[in-house]
């Protein structure tokens, strides 16, 4: 994708007509907010972690920006660029939910082993904690990370042998509505 | 370090502390944070909305002023829109007033962004859509889409992946990375983007057709927005199918500029004056979409003009007996008292009717200030008068006047204005401007309309009898030959040809405007004029054949287009438009010399009527309107022919024009003179009663002294005592009262205000607004001091209501008064303190003392306001007293940084001269001393609260078009200065004693008051 350029060239648009389901206007137009937004055509970490600050200025959203930036940028070359954004918003917003939840698996599966351990939730949970901050009023049984790592694990981990493989990662999203809801959030509305 | 600062930022927001001051100064010290700001509003929609509404100067300011990243101010304001309807008008207000303020710079990303909030505002306000708002944006469940913002769907994207780990803490930030994601971007079709965003839309189409042409790099605002001035008179690409109120309103604003003095040109004292040129343009681009204005003089004559228009929106189950009683107050709660037949649909017309007709009630009072203009002094009142009788015949009406309206949320009791006393009202002339002051009787009912009109209490007054007259009414136009053409009201009961005649009706209306200006421009506007007009007239067929439809006649600033008025219960009333009004009164329509039109209009009817009068007088004053717009337009125009053409021959023609037209001019103002001699010498046989109205009771401003010489006059042949001290206000309400046909309702009230018009009532109501904070802030001290502060409608970035101050009297007229009635005591100054004896009796009575112990608090508090805000002009003319010997300080066109012109003299800290130490006893009475430690006890709660005003102050300030702002580098800064915070209590102690003394006589006060008297005749 290489530099940024005012607009998509004919073969970079049907390269990604496939790979997402947007049509080449909005391919197009998101392109251009794309540019708008970070004129330099990629994103790195730091200016990830940036945009995080701004939306949750009450806590520490950089642990969790780094995670959430390893699961765009799929080339592992340190940077976002337009191809890997379109590809993830296409995933969430016209994707299924099976779709959406491949996606969100990975990243808590740190290490891509396909499954997610004990360890390797309690760190996105404590991310997640730290970056909203006291902004929530939480269940007293949920209030820290520990205890809603140890609920997870309580209701999801079927055969208790500490880690999470997807199929368990899938049934215990798909039973509770509040994950699914959350994983709707921009059907139909991109 | 951001980081902890912020969450000990989380820990004051959460803290018992919090309130709507704290969140909205954080929301100004934090403009560009995004989370922050998000977090704020949400917080302020827990706050009461009288909060909201008293922030809402500053709010609105801080919105325009600094576009930020954050939509959440944006979207708060306009949520509170939704809620309350007197937040969505005085919303509405401000923006109109912004618009014109930027108007001059049409470009920038403030002027983009209010022009975007008041197209939505006006969308809340009149329940139509937003322009260029349609299906493609709105998601799922009518949802509205994200736009291209990638920054806030990369947000959005994390929140989701952080469902799994904590659902719970992903509902409000994913609803924040929505809310952000609809920013609109400029480059794509979206709500709300303006016409010069749809042109770059275009661009951006093209460009994509040809994409091996390569824009490189421009980003898409760049693309020329206003390349064609005349683009905006086109009608939206998705306008003109549009059948809301909001392309209908358009249709009329050309015949609106007929009527009124207002023109392209910018003439001063027109409401839109300050726009002028290509930014008329922009203006008009916004505005297009819900021109409300004024009703016509048809309108007004048939008692309609502020009718609820249901029947406009033909639903035909949706009749006058299932009429909500407030529309506002169904909408807005949960009662069920439609008697199940109301769908939400038709309350939703019912509402943008209900503020249509509010808005234009409350336009028709400010443009009856901009007629008077033109109007000779002497005959003034009597075409104000004669303008409110006209109003009267509309009343009562579902309207409220916001400000002065009780209702809430909670208590959506709207009250109902029921009558306009024309008796009452009173012209205060100012040297280029003619507000007047005006009762407003209102009733706290939820009744409607009819209920109220069944209570109607029959009085023998003749004013009130215009109903059962025989109504007929001529439209007066002026054609650009100069020739007076009058109409008959085009009245039309068969529904076949009706829009071909609002056709026919509308073009002259039109090109009387369109001379002198861009002839392009108005071709389009006309064009697209018709388009709606017949669009509309498709798509709201008649309902029903009983109905008695008009077609206003043309040059009627009707803003609800095809003005098909369908009224059931004035069937049996003559109606002014009914075929019974097209018979044989109806005068010709063209072919006679213009001497013997003027004749028919003025003289036609033999009858003596007080409203035969007001509609005589009305009609003058309206020709001499478009008289001088057609002059100005002229002028314009011979201005353009000389760059041109420079053809001597139209040169000659027009100044032969300009002859005729001056000879039409001196002869109505001569006939309106006559009518002003008739209406006298009718006062004069039928008792002084009716005659000078108001004048005493009320403070109003500078303005009043005019009419106050007019009351000396009269003091001094008649009974003195009568005019100045007249009546108090309880007394005028009695008398009001007692000849109301409301009068006997429990629950009738009387408002009393100034309608202005020509000023910017902003830095008014910015003064008064710091008044009132400091008033808190002394009430929240325990401090016993008194201040009074008025309501300010401000209702565009020139006109507005101001809040009558009641039972005070300027110290100037006490003096003039004194003068007057002394007039053989030649030499002996008259002050306050022999008022005060001459008021209250001997000093050492219970009733002197009260009255010097209320004298002495409010001086304190006044003596700290205008020291603190520096309100500079303290002539006796703009400081009042009341009956209970309260001092109040009224106009406040110069504080913070400016002062009249170059006289800088005033340099008192603040003005205690002599008198007012005599008042108080002299300066070792005792009195003298409460008074300094009350002072200072007032100063130093202020001081402790600095930032409660300063942050008022500071928000304001920021690319300010206020005269306050304008010099000096730093208004809000200057007002920490003056409250020295640097000193010690102590320190500041001494400190406020020091301002005691420097301001006891001093040289300076005493100089100031010479000076207005030798140079303006203030005492």
């Amino acid at each position: 994708m290489g530099k940024s350029q005012s607009k998509l060239s004919s073969e970079e648009l049907k390269d990604l007509q496939q790979r997402t389901s947007f049509e080449k206007k909005e391919l197009q137009q998101w392109y251009k907010g794309f540019i708008k937004d970070c004129p330099s055509g990629e994103l790195d970490k730091t200016e990830f972690q940036k945009i995080y600050k701004q939306f949750f200025p009450f806590g520490d959203p950089s642990t969790f920006a780094d995670y959430v930036f390893n699961v765009f940028d799929s080339n592992k070359n340190g940077k976002i660029d337009f191809r890997e954004f379109i590809v993830a918003l296409s995933v969430t917003s016209r994707g299924n939910l099976e779709d959406k939840l491949q996606w969100a698996f990975q990243l808590y599966d740190i290490d891509n082993d396909q499954s997610i351990t004990y360890a390797e939730m309690l760190s996105i949970v404590d991310a997640i904690y730290k970056m909203v901050g006291s902004m929530v009023k939480l269940p007293p049984d949920e209030d820290t990370p520990e205890k809603r790592v140890a609920k997870i694990f309580s209701l999801m981990d079927k055969n208790k042998d500490g880690s999470l493989t997807f199929d368990e990662f899938k049934e215990g999203s798909m039973k509770d509505p509040t994950i699914v809801q959350a994983l709707s959030l921009y059907d139909g509305l991109v | 370090m951001m980081n902890s600062g912020n969450s000990l930022l989380l820990r004051l927001f959460k803290s018992e502390f919090f309130n709507a001051w704290i969140a909205v100064s954080y929301l100004f010290k934090y403009p560009d944070a995004v989370g922050i700001q998000h977090y704020l509003c949400n917080e302020l929609k827990k706050f009461p909305l009288d909060e909201i509404e008293f922030f809402l100067p500053q709010l609105v300011h801080l919105l325009i002023s600094r576009p930020s990243e954050s939509v959440a101010l944006e979207n708060f304001i306009l949520d509170r829109c939704q809620i309350s309807s007197h937040i969505a008008i005085l919303t509405l207000w401000y923006l109109q007033a912004y618009t014109s303020d930027l108007a001059a710079s049409p470009n920038t990303p403030s002027f983009k962004l209010c022009k975007r909030v008041f197209n939505k505002c006006q969308a809340i306000v009149f329940a139509t859509e937003a322009p260029g708002e349609y299906e493609d944006i709105f998601g799922k469940n009518g949802v509205p889409k994200v736009k291209e913002n990638a920054l806030s769907a990369m947000v959005g994207m994390g929140v989701m992946l952080a469902a799994f780990g904590q659902p719970l803490m992903t509902k409000s930030p994913g609803q924040l990375a929505l809310a952000q994601g609809r920013r609109p971007r400029a480059f794509s079709q979206s709500a709300g983007e303006t016409l010069d965003e749809a042109a770059s839309e275009n661009q951006l189409q093209q460009n994509q057709v040809s994409s091996s042409q390569q824009h490189q790099q421009s980003p898409p605002q760049q693309h020329q927005p206003h390349s064609q001035p005349g683009n905006a008179n086109h009608a939206s690409p998705h306008g003109s199918g549009r059948s809301t109120p909001a392309g209908s309103n358009l249709t009329r604003q050309d015949s609106d500029n007929a009527i009124s003095p207002r023109s392209a040109t910018g003439e001063p004292g027109s409401p839109h004056a300050t726009m002028s040129g290509m930014n008329m343009v922009a203006v008009q681009s916004i505005q297009r979409n819900h021109v409300v204005t004024s009703p016509s003089l048809e309108d007004l004559r048939g008692g309609q003009a502020f009718k609820m228009r249901r029947d406009r929106f033909s639903n035909p189950r949706y009749s006058h007996d299932t009429a909500p009683s407030s529309p506002i107050s169904l909408k807005f709660s949960d009662q069920d008292s439609m008697d199940g037949r109301s769908s939400a649909a038709s309350l939703e017309l019912a509402r943008r009717s209900y503020f249509h007709s509010e808005m234009q009630f409350l336009l028709a009072l400010v443009d009856i200030a901009t007629r008077l203009v033109i109007v000779p002094k002497p005959a003034r009142l009597s075409a104000l008068r004669a303008e409110l009788t006209l109003l009267n015949h509309n009343l009562p009406a579902e309207i409220c006047v916001p400000l002065w309206c009780h209702a809430t949320v909670e208590k959506p009791h709207h009250h109902r204005v029921v009558r306009i006393p024309p008796q009452d009202a009173v012209v205060l002339n100012s040297a280029d401007r003619v507000p007047y002051l005006l009762q407003v009787e209102v009733l706290e009912t939820d009744m409607s309309v009819e209920e109220i009109r069944a209570q109607r209490r029959d009085l023998e007054d003749v004013e009130e009898n215009a109903e059962e007259e025989e109504a007929h009414t001529q439209e007066v136009l002026m054609n650009e030959d100069g020739s007076i053409q009058v109409e008959g009201p085009t009245a039309i009961t068969n529904g076949s040809n009706y829009a071909e005649a609002d056709n026919d009706a509308t073009e002259p209306s039109t090109s009387s405007v369109a001379s002198g200006t861009d002839d392009e421009d108005s071709v389009h506007a006309q064009d697209s004029e018709k388009k709606k007009t017949s669009v509309d007239m498709a798509s709201y067929p008649p309902v029903g054949s009983l109905a008695d439809l008009t077609i206003s006649p043309p040059g009627s600033p009707v803003p609800s287009s095809p003005v098909i008025t369908m009224d059931h219960t004035r069937m049996k009333s003559p109606a002014p438009s009914t075929s019974s009004a097209s018979g044989s009164h109806r005068p010709p329509t063209h072919s006679r010399s213009n001497e013997a039109y003027l004749q028919t209009v003025l003289k036609r009817r033999a009858s003596n009527s007080a409203d035969d009068f007001a509609e005589k007088m009305r009609t003058a004053a309206v020709m001499l309107a478009q008289l001088s717009q057609q002059q100005a337009a002229q002028q314009a125009g011979a201005g353009a022919n000389s760059n041109s053409r420079s053809s001597a021959q139209s040169r000659s023609s027009i100044k032969a024009k300009a002859n005729s037209v001056e000879d039409i001019r001196a002869k109505i103002i001569k006939e309106m003179m006559a009518l002003e001699e008739q209406r006298m010498q009718r006062m004069n046989l039928e008792g002084v009663s009716s005659g000078v109205g108001g004048g005493g009771g009320e403070g109003a401003g500078s303005e009043m002294l005019e009419d106050e010489r007019k009351v000396m006059a009269n003091v001094a042949t008649d009974d003195p005592s009568a005019a100045v001290f007249a009546e108090g206000w309880e007394e005028k309400m009695n008398r009001i009262r007692e000849t109301s046909p409301y009068g006997h309702l429990p629950s009738w009230q009387l408002l009393s205000v100034i309608v202005k018009q020509g000023a910017d009532l902003r830095q008014e109501q910015l003064a008064c607004q710091l008044i009132r904070e400091m008033g808190w802030i002394w009430e929240r001290a325990k401090i016993d001091v008194w201040i009074t502060y008025m309501r300010i409608l401000v209702t565009s970035d020139n006109s507005g209501l101001i809040e009558t101050v009641r039972n005070t009297i300027s110290v100037h007229s006490i003096k003039k008064d004194a003068y007057a009635r002394r007039l053989n005591e030649v030499g002996v100054v008259f002050t306050l303190y022999d008022y005060f004896q001459q008021k209250f009796g001997d000093p050492a009575s219970e009733k002197f003392i009260k009255a010097q112990d209320n004298f002495m608090r409010s001086l304190a508090a006044y003596s700290v306001i205008t020291y603190v805000l520096q309100i500079r002009d303290r002539h006796n003319g703009n400081i009042l007293l009341d009956t209970d010997g309260h001092i109040v300080h009224i106009d406040f066109g110069f504080m913070l940084s400016n002062s009249p012109g170059s006289v800088g003299f005033e340099l008192a800290p603040f003005k205690l001269p002599q008198e007012y130490i005599d008042v108080l006893g002299g300066v070792n009475s005792e009195k003298f001393i409460e008074f300094k430690a009350l002072l200072k006890k007032a100063f130093m709660a202020i001081r402790k609260h600095t930032e409660n005003i300063v942050l008022l102050i500071d928000m304001m300030s920021k690319d300010s078009k206020l005269p306050c702002f304008q010099y000096g580098d730093n208004a809000a800064q200057a007002v920490r200065d003056r409250l020295v915070l640097n000193l010690t209590e102590v320190q500041a102690e001494e400190f406020v004693e020091k301002l005691i003394m420097s301001s006891c006589c001093n040289v300076f006060t005493r100089l100031y008051d010479t000076f207005q008297y030798y140079s303006n005749g203030i005492l």
